[in-house]
């Protein structure tokens, strides 16, 4: 998914170059006051902090639900599997397959919630730079 | 299909380096595939049997596979890199090629920033397929194979438990691969809506704001732009739920060789060693499968590309030299004839641009248009050069038709200036050596003098080093024409066209560049196009046309007496001020 969001980055501001009858394009400028641009574009997620502060919440539950399921298989090993248990093996069979429901589902949610952020935030970048051509804020990139 | 099958043409001068990089990545997945089995070897016969011996000689040997698999890595990408690159320059430089045989004609129908999409997005998305299939391609069948025949051989009882696994993840990739590219390309048309709506605002940025439009075009915008927005949120959203259902699967997969194998290691029929390597194969072969679905997308969007630079590719040039096309001698003289002309646009019958033209203009004469914005003045001058060919009748230069002369030499001996100064990116010396690099400083000046750009240009600070930038934006209307003025005088041609070419200078500087042209013989023949008939009253032939047709010709002198258009063009210019046609019209006549 983030190839998808870079690519289009990229085609947006290819898109943002004006392109005359000539069509001939300048020395591609290197973005000047690095810190400030940043510090400008994360001013767009702004409107999302409660969301994002969710979002936050859900990566740490699903890397930790992913560390999870590797750890369970040396339990099944070590435990269950050199001991000849057949049912503790069933146990923590089961609990790995809960363990990586819950891990994906959490990280599909995270994924389509910040599809949204993300592509809104663009949004309101797209609008902005066309809204006030007087200042197109080239250092943004 | 068939165009991607066109575009292995351009690959297949890499074909040495190609291999190189395909032996490597053979090498490397054969090394990728022995890890598994060494993990093994240190579970089974190094952790359970107590031998620290072989833990630490299979360690090593491990490490040193991964150094090699990393200098095969490595290699592999050089490789990889050096033949997509290679390519990509190649296609782009085919592409720019064949777009400067195009004809006037051709580039009316394929719009500027088409082509412009075409040399840059199209063939980075045939670059990244070539790159992506060097790299991963050809890898993911080759891991996936190699791993299913060593599942097989570690314990071919779990490899049949897993079948039905495999089966369902190879269906759930097909599924998403079908239905990702409808919904790229849709971001795609998007995108592109909303480059047209940018491209036109900011190029005709003044005519939003003379006509205060600027609320319709930002509404315009903001819908365009909510609607790429909609449709990226459903890719994001696909993607997003893509990367976890096929990790879910693979999860799955996992859970059940721990499950199943564990059953069978305490019947004592598999080692932990074996259940070990036996996850790991089960992870290659399942991560290609997966990649292959990352993959349909760079693969949809190649042949979309393909097929968009091949169309560009195939389209003929309208105007082509005759097999036996002649060159013109160096002693051409630049007597033009038009016998019985006829033009229409794209070939179509109705709406003549031109209708039944018959004009003799001698060595030597300065012959003027004059006539209404539509008239046909810029098309008759456009005809001679060959930027369109007559629709019927024809046009020769002493004699020959111009359809039988090659066009280098047809061109060789024009110059033409046309309505829109065009100037390049540079200095104001290079723009006007444009078309006579090899000219020297004082040939270069006499041009300009003549131009009566000289003065301008040495009031600069840097003279004739000045920057234009691009589009010539530095520079006014006026003083954009002069150079584009003294650059087709500096080619000395022996046929001068000045296509409307001084609209934005004053009257007097106009009457200057005339007697400066004229009496320095900078051409054998000069044709002007005007809007002032100031400017051609000096002519030694006036030409009035007429919605397509010749009305009247002669000097002002005889004009004034015969025609009574020319004398109410004259009436109303000399005598009320008031410019033919309501100004300077912009728009090709």
């Amino acid at each position: 998914m983030m190839r998808a969001s870079t690519r289009e980055v990229r085609d947006v501001r290819a898109a943002m170059v004006p392109r005359g009858p000539m069509g001939m394009r300048g020395v591609i400028e290197k973005p000047r006051h690095a810190r400030g641009a940043i510090v400008r574009l994360l001013s767009y997620l702004k409107p999302f902090g409660g969301v994002l502060a969710l979002v936050f919440v859900l990566i740490v539950a699903f890397t930790l639900c992913g560390l999870l399921g590797p750890y369970l298989m040396g339990v099944a090993i070590d435990r269950y599997i050199a001991t000849k248990d057949v049912s503790g093996l069933a146990r923590v069979a089961a609990l790995m397959l809960g363990v990586y429901l819950v891990s994906n589902i959490l990280q599909a949610a995270t994924g389509w919630i910040m599809a949204r952020v993300s592509k809104n935030a663009l949004k309101q970048v797209r609008n902005d730079l066309f809204f006030a051509p007087s200042e197109p804020a080239p250092e943004l990139f | 299909m068939g165009n991607l099958r066109r575009f292995s043409s351009f690959v297949r001068p890499y074909w040495k380096q190609s291999l190189a990089s395909l032996v490597l990545l053979t090498c490397l997945v054969a090394l990728d595939l022995s890890i598994p089995r060494l993990i093994q070897r240190i579970i089974d016969h190094g952790i359970y049997r107590h031998d620290e011996r072989v833990i630490v000689v299979t360690s090593l040997i491990m490490l040193g596979i991964s150094v090699v698999s990393a200098v095969f890595a490595v290699g592999n990408n050089v490789f990889s890199v050096r033949v997509s690159e290679g390519v990509a320059r190649d296609l782009r430089e085919a592409i720019f090629r064949h777009i400067q045989s195009f004809s006037y004609g051709n580039l009316d129908e394929q719009k500027t920033g088409q082509l412009m999409v075409r040399l840059t997005s199209d063939v980075n998305a045939l670059k990244g397929l070539v790159h992506i299939s060097l790299r991963i391609g050809t890898r993911s069948p080759l891991l996936m194979i190699g791993s299913l025949f060593l599942m097989v051989r570690t314990s071919p009882g779990l490899a049949l438990s897993m079948v039905p696994l495999l089966l369902l993840t190879s269906a759930t990739v097909g599924f998403f691969a079908t239905r990702m590219e409808p919904l790229f390309r849709a971001v795609q048309e998007k995108l592109d809506r909303l480059n047209n709506v940018l491209q036109e605002n900011v190029a005709g940025v003044q005519v939003v704001k003379a006509f205060v439009r600027a609320d319709h075009e930002q509404a315009r915008f903001a819908d365009a732009n909510a609607d790429l927005t909609r449709r990226s949120i459903r890719v994001m959203e696909f993607m997003s739920t893509m990367g976890p259902v096929l990790t879910l699967l693979v999860n799955t997969a996992v859970v059940v060789v721990i499950w199943v194998g564990g059953q069978r290691s305490i019947r004592g029929d598999l080692s932990i060693g074996q259940i070990v390597a036996f996850t790991n194969y089960l992870m290659t072969t399942m991560t290609p499968l997966i990649m292959t679905a990352m993959l349909a997308n760079t693969w949809a969007s190649a042949i979309v590309s393909a097929r968009r630079v091949y169309r560009v590719l195939d389209t003929p040039p309208e105007i082509r030299d005759a097999e036996n096309a002649v060159c013109l001698p160096c002693s051409t003289e630049g007597r033009i004839v038009f016998e019985n002309v006829s033009f229409h646009y794209g070939g179509s019958h109705d709406g003549a641009v031109l209708e039944d033209v018959n004009l003799t203009i001698e060595p030597g004469q300065t012959v003027a248009f004059l006539g209404a914005t539509g008239a046909g003045k810029t098309t008759l001058v456009h005809l001679i050069p060959r930027f369109y060919d007559v629709t019927a009748g024809r046009i020769t230069i002493d004699g020959v038709d111009v359809r039988q002369i090659r066009q280098d030499s047809l061109l060789s001996v024009m110059a033409l200036v046309p309505q829109e100064s065009i100037l390049f990116s540079g200095t104001i010396r290079e723009n006007i050596r444009y078309g006579r690099p090899e000219a020297d400083d004082a040939e270069t000046v006499l041009a300009a003098k003549a131009a009566q750009a000289h003065d301008f240009i040495l009031a600069f600070e840097s003279g004739y080093d000045t920057h234009v930038e691009e589009r010539g934006v530095n520079l006014s209307g006026g003083q954009k024409q002069r150079i584009a003025i003294a650059r087709a005088l500096l080619a000395r041609p022996k046929i001068l066209i000045l296509d409307d070419a001084t609209s934005s200078v004053d009257v007097e500087t106009e009457t200057k560049i005339h007697n400066a042209i004229a009496g320095q013989h900078f051409a054998r023949t000069t044709l002007i196009v005007a809007q002032r008939v100031s400017t051609v009253l000096k002519a030694d032939k006036i030409v009035i046309l007429d919605q397509g047709r010749i009305v009247a010709q002669g000097t002002h002198r005889t004009l004034i007496e015969s025609s009574a258009i020319y004398r109410e063009i004259c009436e109303s210019q000399l005598t009320g001020g008031i410019p033919l046609d309501n100004g300077r019209g912009r728009e090709p006549a």
